[in-house]
């Protein structure tokens, strides 16, 4: 008797905690790159020469991976910071989930996980769930 | 004085040269897509659509990164890129195509144009005939703006769908774009 009701508890309880993991899992929002470790270093004109010179090879290399990337502010437009590369049509378009506290000029290092490049009007790296770095 | 008349004479056509070609861009194009079912609706958003229109040969391209779509959850952004959409693989979406039934130097003027756009739309490394209505707007500040909505089918585009989640996934997903052009 005993024996039942413990065995009834943990399946409940193993129920009740597969539920909530289950349901908090579903609805878990799509969290910023802050804390995740970056598999690249590099300057914005760098990232963007890359794409431009072998997309194919970049894509390989950048797509899905957390990278930081430093340069310019070129322009914030909404939540998109836009690092400038010194090639006026060659940017970096990194997407955070709320305008980042950054001024236009100043010169920054910001984390995001690489969408790849838009080679068309220029060349511009799309970066999303973008973090600055302190 | 041969070059010197010859160069003079290509200064002067210089401007006809440059307004021959009307070319129109956007690098913040929106593209929506909402998949409806009874058990759930699953919408996502991409803002950084780009787009080359040609207002003289009436060519028109746009490009999106798959990975630069945003969802509201983090499950169905990470299925989408990895199980559904393959995105290291297949990393954009490109469409090629024409625009039909929009008078030369409509965008010169304000109002509201209706046009036809046909053209192949390729993604997942599938490529496919669509056609569409398309509206260009030109707003009284001269600002053009154009947005079509149409819809695909995941199987054409051989995106598969597991059993288990084929009642969370529409048979037809609604896609809207938008994008606001500036002259270039």
């Amino acid at each position: 008797m005993k024996t039942k009701a413990v065995l009834l508890v943990t399946v409940l309880a193993l129920a009740v905690g597969g539920g909530v993991y289950g349901y908090r899992e579903y609805n878990r929002g799509v969290a910023n790159t802050a804390d995740e470790t970056p598999t690249e270093q590099l300057t914005a004109e760098r990232l963007v020469a890359e794409f431009a010179t072998d997309e194919e090879a970049s894509n390989a290399k950048y797509i899905s991976k957390v990278i930081q990337v430093s340069g310019t502010v070129d322009r914030i437009e909404g939540n998109d910071v836009i690092l400038a590369t010194g090639t006026p049509d060659n940017t970096v378009r990194c997407t955070f989930d709320a305008p980042p506290a950054v001024r236009t000029g100043s010169t920054v290092a910001i984390k995001g996980e690489c969408a790849g490049a838009i080679v068309m009007i220029g060349a511009e790296v799309q970066m999303a769930r973008c973090a600055i770095v302190e | 004085m041969n070059t010197r008349n010859l160069i003079i004479a290509a200064a002067l056509l210089l401007p006809f040269g440059l307004t021959a070609q009307e070319r129109w861009t956007a690098r913040t194009g929106t593209v929506t897509f909402s998949s409806i079912t009874p058990l759930e609706n699953i919408e996502a958003k991409n803002t950084k659509a780009s787009s080359v229109f040609d207002a003289t040969t009436n060519d028109l391209v746009f490009v999106v990164l798959i990975r630069s779509f945003e969802f509201e959850k983090a499950l169905m952004q990470e299925h989408f890129n990895e199980n559904y959409m393959e995105s290291t693989k297949f990393p954009k979406a490109t469409f090629k195509g024409k625009v039909d039934g929009l008078k030369a130097g409509a965008l010169g003027t304000a109002g509201t144009y209706n046009a036809t756009v046909t053209g192949e739309l390729t993604m997942h490394g599938v490529t496919k005939t669509i056609t569409t209505a398309g509206v260009f707007t030109v707003d009284a500040a001269g600002k053009v703006s154009a947005s079509c909505d149409f819809s695909i089918k995941p199987e054409d585009y051989e995106i598969k769908i597991p059993g288990m989640v084929k009642d969370n996934i529409a048979k037809d997903i609604n896609v809207h774009v938008r994008m606001e052009y500036i002259r270039s």
